[in-house]
């Protein structure tokens, strides 16, 4: 099963049509960030754009660009 | 907890035979779990019980969704507006283009959670219909 580290709505967005999800137990991501944002069954590569007091902003992205912007494989 | 205000589009009302489409995000089936935890970060943000949903309005916009925004989903539910409305749902056009929020005026009818406003584990419950900022 894939790791998700940003549970997240991929429907859920705000006002300018960004994604939007909680900053994860885990804690908030950095901005910049390329990470996996969904569920297990329903996931996407996405690059976090900022993190506004206790919300993450992001967007969904191939892997392809994923991968121009880090690593793909986790630690 | 501190609300952001959701823009709400003037826009004509969406026709009834036009698609309303969500992406599923816990297999084909849109489950009462989903629901909850998408209204509850709704709620969360925007003060508001809703869920998300992209509206297509014609063939082309429906086209469109299904070829970008939603083309890497597996499930996709589809409701027409005209179903969800006399269900008693409103579609609410929130944020950009095409999104929208199913919204209804009040809570759906769950005895335990109204009684005890506990809906959320750990946190405290509803409190009131339906509103938006």
């Amino acid at each position: 099963m894939i790791h998700i580290d940003l549970p997240a709505d991929l429907s859920f967005e705000d006002d300018a049509g960004q994604l939007l999800a909680k900053v994860p137990p885990s804690g908030p991501p950095a901005a910049g960030a390329v990470l996996v944002a969904g569920t297990p069954t329903a996931w996407t590569w996405a690059i976090v754009t900022d993190i506004d007091d206790g919300w993450v902003r992001f967007r969904q992205v191939s892997a392809r660009e994923a991968a121009r912007h880090g690593t793909l494989v986790a630690p | 907890m501190a609300y952001r205000k959701r823009a709400v589009r003037i826009e004509p009302a969406a026709p009834g035979n036009a698609d309303v489409l969500r992406a599923l995000s816990s297999g084909p089936l849109l489950t009462r779990e989903e629901l909850e935890q998408t209204t509850w970060a709704n709620h969360d943000r925007y003060g508001f019980w809703g869920v998300s949903v992209s509206v297509a309005i014609d063939a082309g916009i429906r086209h469109q969704l299904l070829a970008d925004r939603l083309a890497r989903f597996e499930w996709v539910a589809r409701f027409s507006a005209e179903d969800l409305r006399s269900g008693g749902v409103t579609l609410l056009p929130t944020g950009a283009r095409p999104h929208h929020d199913l919204v209804t005026l009040t809570l759906s009818a769950n005895p335990d959670r109204n009684e005890t406003g506990s809906g959320r584990p750990g946190g405290p419950g509803p409190s009131s219909a339906a509103q938006c900022a």
